[in-house]
Parts: structure tokens; sequence; C-alpha cells
């Protein structure tokens, strides 16, 4: 699980950092603790700039570092339709059923993001 | 005590040769004896107990009772004062809702949830005020508990050992202050009970709330401990079979305690279950338990302060280890100790306002029982340091 890209995408995140927009969400999970603040800058309807502050576990982190970089210019319907399975394909780390929820967080929280 | 001879009692440790299960505060692992206790049960006992004439279910009853009178002896209690409910929280649940109180409810800042959310929903309903006693090194600060309790006060709710420290709280001196405000003291001992000597009269409680199942009992039991003269003034918590004396179409008069909180058919074999377990701990000694337990924290505790980068969290004398690590998330901890078989909690340990104060999201926690060895507490020890070294790369 803990395999050296995953590792060093928790101890070296990617796009964190705050945006001034209105397409900003905050998500947790509570039972974990992890909890993250996800920006995101929308130009004619596509996915223009992500940011991020997130305070999680290494595979939150990792998964939110990924995301952040694969939505980039991704159009806002696609990403909408963006599911567990492709989250998990592209954190491409067998994750225990536990953690399903850490994996998923910043994608749903990217999601509450794109409907503020 | 030797935990390696106490493990042969313990079927899981054999079907799991390698486990090394610390997570005790969560539940406890069963014994053969309790195993099959409520197998004989089952086997050879079962009928419904309280209206049978036939002889199966005099030996239920008859079961039920034993079971019954074998916990109260356990904590320093009459049968009359022990009540059987489902577990810690259902306890706490019957309390506030049955129990009558006018003035402000203090709880602790170290509060599991299940010991604080009844009393926050009761306060709600109520209007009643509520104040929290702070923690002052893992332990309910007594110089705040003076301040807190005053003569507003009507009930003081704390627990005897917290599940996310493992440190003894001053408990006499607590109920002593409350006592002497004419509050009621509700003590939840799910942590306590399991792990250390406890005697309700010694601790002069009003009212004590523990789960069976953290004490090798089967799970689905737990225990209300209750002064007798406050029982009976309280309305029965559910109403229905097994709770009445008498129903006509005018009027409803209630069994005697404890039976009036026992609405229903109860968990008859959970009980004779807990029984066998109360005897368990009973001929290993809980003295012998409460110097293991701590013995092998106070170990685990040098061990991962060896590490740098190790944030202890458990004061001196706990019976459990709570940590963080500058390195590693808690789950991250808890995940890596699984690959290698050792069983931790990680998180808030149902206590959230207990981790806002303290600054953390959660902790990784091991709890260690009589079955563990110090060979799994090194192994601990040494697997967290396997974790400093992938985080640290």
């Amino acid at each position: 699980m803990y395999r050296d890209e995953i590792l060093d995408l928790y101890k070296n995140p990617r796009n964190e950092g705050e945006l001034d927009t209105d397409h900003r969400a905050e998500g947790e999970n509570p039972n974990c603790g992890d909890s993250t603040e996800i920006f995101v800058e929308i130009e004619e309807e596509e996915i223009r700039e992500l940011k991020h502050r997130t305070d999680g576990c290494a595979i939150s982190t990792a998964a939110i570092s990924i995301l952040t970089d694969e939505i980039q210019g991704m159009k806002v319907s696609e990403v909408r339709e963006l599911d567990r399975d492709w989250m998990l394909d592209k954190l491409g780390i067998e994750v225990t059923p536990m953690r399903i929820k850490c994996a998923l967080l910043g994608l749903e929280t990217v999601q509450d993001a794109l409907d503020r | 005590m030797e935990p390696e001879k106490i493990r042969q009692d313990f079927p899981i440790f054999q079907e799991r040769e390698d486990l090394v299960y610390m997570d005790n505060a969560a539940t406890s692992q069963k014994p053969r004896q309790v195993i099959e206790r409520v197998k004989k049960f089952y086997g050879q006992e079962n009928a419904n107990i309280g209206r049978g004439m036939y002889d199966l279910a005099n030996d239920a009853n008859n079961a039920y009772r034993n079971a019954r009178r074998k916990v109260a002896k356990f904590i320093g209690a009459k049968p009359s004062e022990t009540v059987f409910v489902r577990n810690t929280t259902e306890a706490e649940n019957l309390l506030a809702r049955s129990l009558e109180i006018d003035g402000e409810i203090v709880l602790s800042r170290m509060a599991h949830h299940s010991e604080q959310l009844p009393w926050r929903r009761k306060a709600e309903e109520e209007n009643l005020e509520t104040s929290y006693i702070e923690t002052e090194d893992g332990r309910i600060s007594l110089e705040d508990a003076k301040r807190k309790i005053t003569g507003e006060t009507s009930l003081v709710a704390i627990s005897h050992i917290s599940n996310v420290f493992g440190a003894e709280n001053p408990v006499e001196e607590i109920v002593e202050i409350a006592h002497e405000n004419s509050a009621i003291v509700v003590l939840d001992a799910a942590q306590s009970v399991p792990h250390i000597p406890v005697d309700v009269k010694e601790l002069e409680v009003d009212f004590m709330c523990f789960s069976g199942h953290k004490m090798l009992g089967p799970s689905g039991t737990g225990v209300l401990y209750g002064r007798k003269d406050l029982l009976e003034e309280m309305e029965p918590y559910q109403v229905g079979g097994g709770m009445i004396r008498k129903v006509t179409e005018q009027l409803v008069e209630h069994e005697k305690v404890p039976e009036k909180f026992e609405a229903g058919t109860p968990d008859v074999a959970g009980a004779v279950g807990l029984g066998a377990a109360v005897d368990y701990l009973g001929e290993t000694g809980m003295k012998n338990i409460y110097q293991h337990d701590r013995d092998l924290a106070q170990k685990i505790v040098e061990g991962l302060q060896g590490i740098r980068g190790v944030n202890v969290l458990s004061p001196e004398h706990s019976n459990l280890v709570s940590f963080t690590a500058e390195f590693a998330h808690p789950h991250d901890i808890a995940e890596v100790l699984n690959q290698k078989n050792i069983a931790v909690r990680a998180g808030h340990h149902c206590a959230q306002p207990q981790m806002d104060e303290l600054g953390v999201s959660g902790t990784t926690r091991a709890s260690p029982y009589l079955y563990n060895t110090e060979e799994e507490g090194e192994k601990l020890i040494e697997a967290v340091k396997e974790v400093k070294e992938v985080f640290d790369k």
C-alpha cells in the first residue's frame, strides 16, 4: 500500500495552497480526522486551476495530490461524473475497505466545490 | 501471572497464531470458559426466564440469577442494585432518560461520547446547564472539578479511566466534592472494571456503568449499578413484559429493582457468559491483571519514547498507550501495524472534544490485557520503528 510514489505525494503534496474563488469546499472524515479544503477555479466550464489545504493520512493526501493534477483542464461536467473506481484506479494501490473513505475524500470535496 | 499460559485459554490465539491483539479498550477476546458456558446454556439450559413453571425454565432462571449474583459481587454491589443492559452506552442512556434532576450537569472534557451525549441531550431537552471539567496531563483536573462542581450541580458524570489516555481519574476526591454539593455521581467504568479492582461501596459512586464485552464477556452485555434507593425512585426506561407486577386497564404496578429496568426477554445467555467471565477474572486476580496491564503499558511507553518523533499522550501509570508520531498519521501507523498482524486502534476514540483540545486529529492506541506478553509489546515497538523507516525514507 505504501509505495514510494504514495509516500512521496504524502510528504510533498502537489498543488497545495489557496485560490480566491467561490468554488471552494471543506471536506472531512470525522471518523479518522482527515480534513481538506479545496479551491477550484473554473473558466468556461473547464477546471482551470486547483489548490488544496489538507491535513490527512498518506492515502487521503496522496489521493488529493493525484486528483488535483489529473482533473486540471477537464470539463466540469466530466469531473461531476468521476466515481470511486476512477479514483482508486488513479491511486493505483490496493486500498483496504476501511481506507476507501480516505481515498475518496478529495473527489467528494471537489465535486462539492463545483456546486458552490 | 503468566500471559503465555492464559493465552492457551483463548481459542482465537490458536486460530490466529501470529495475531498481536492490542485493541482491548475496544473489546476483549473471550476465553474458552466463557464460550463454553454460553454454549452450555443454549445446549442444556435454554428457556425464557421469569414465567415458566417447568424444570428447564427454573434452570434458566437460576443461571441468570447466579450470573447477576457473581457480577454484583465482583463490583461490591448487591444483586438488587445490578441491572443487566446491553452495554455502557445503554446504561448511560437509561440513566439520562429515567433519572430526574433539576440542576446543572457537569461532564468532563475527556468524556467518551457515550458518557457525554445522553447527558447533553437531556440538558437540551430539559433546559439544564452543562459544564466540562478540563483535562490535566491525561487526567480529570481536580482543581477544575472544584471550580465546576458547585451548589448548582445536580449530577457529575465522569469516567474512571479514560479510553483515550488510560490513566485513573481522582474519582474518590471528585465523589467527595460532588456529595458535599448534594450532586449525584455517575461513573463510566467501561475501562476500569476490566482492568483494576473496583468496589462501588469504596468509591461511593451513586451509579456506575460498564460493558461485559470489554472484560472477557459476550458482546451485548453490560451493567448498570445504582444505589438501591435511587433506582427505586426512578421511572423505568422501557416498559413491557418482565418488568411488571400487575397490570389492569387502570393501573400498572412495576416490578421491584432490578427487574423494573429489564423489560422484555434479556440476553440470558450473554449474562450467563458474563458470569463465567467474572469467574475467570476473579480466579486470575484483578490485582494481578492491574499490575500486568500497567507494567506492559509502561514497557511499551519506554520503547516508544526511544523513537524520535513519537509523542506519548498517556500519563504515567496508565494501562494503555495513546501516542502520535510526527512522521505518520495514526491511520497509517495502524495500517502498517496491521500488515504485521498487530491490531491497534487509530482515530478519535469516540472523544472528539478531547481530540480538539489536544489539537490532534486522532491518536494511535495500544491497549494490552491479561493475555498480552512482553514479547508482543516488543513486536509493537519494533513495528513502530519500521513505520518510521518507511515514512522517513
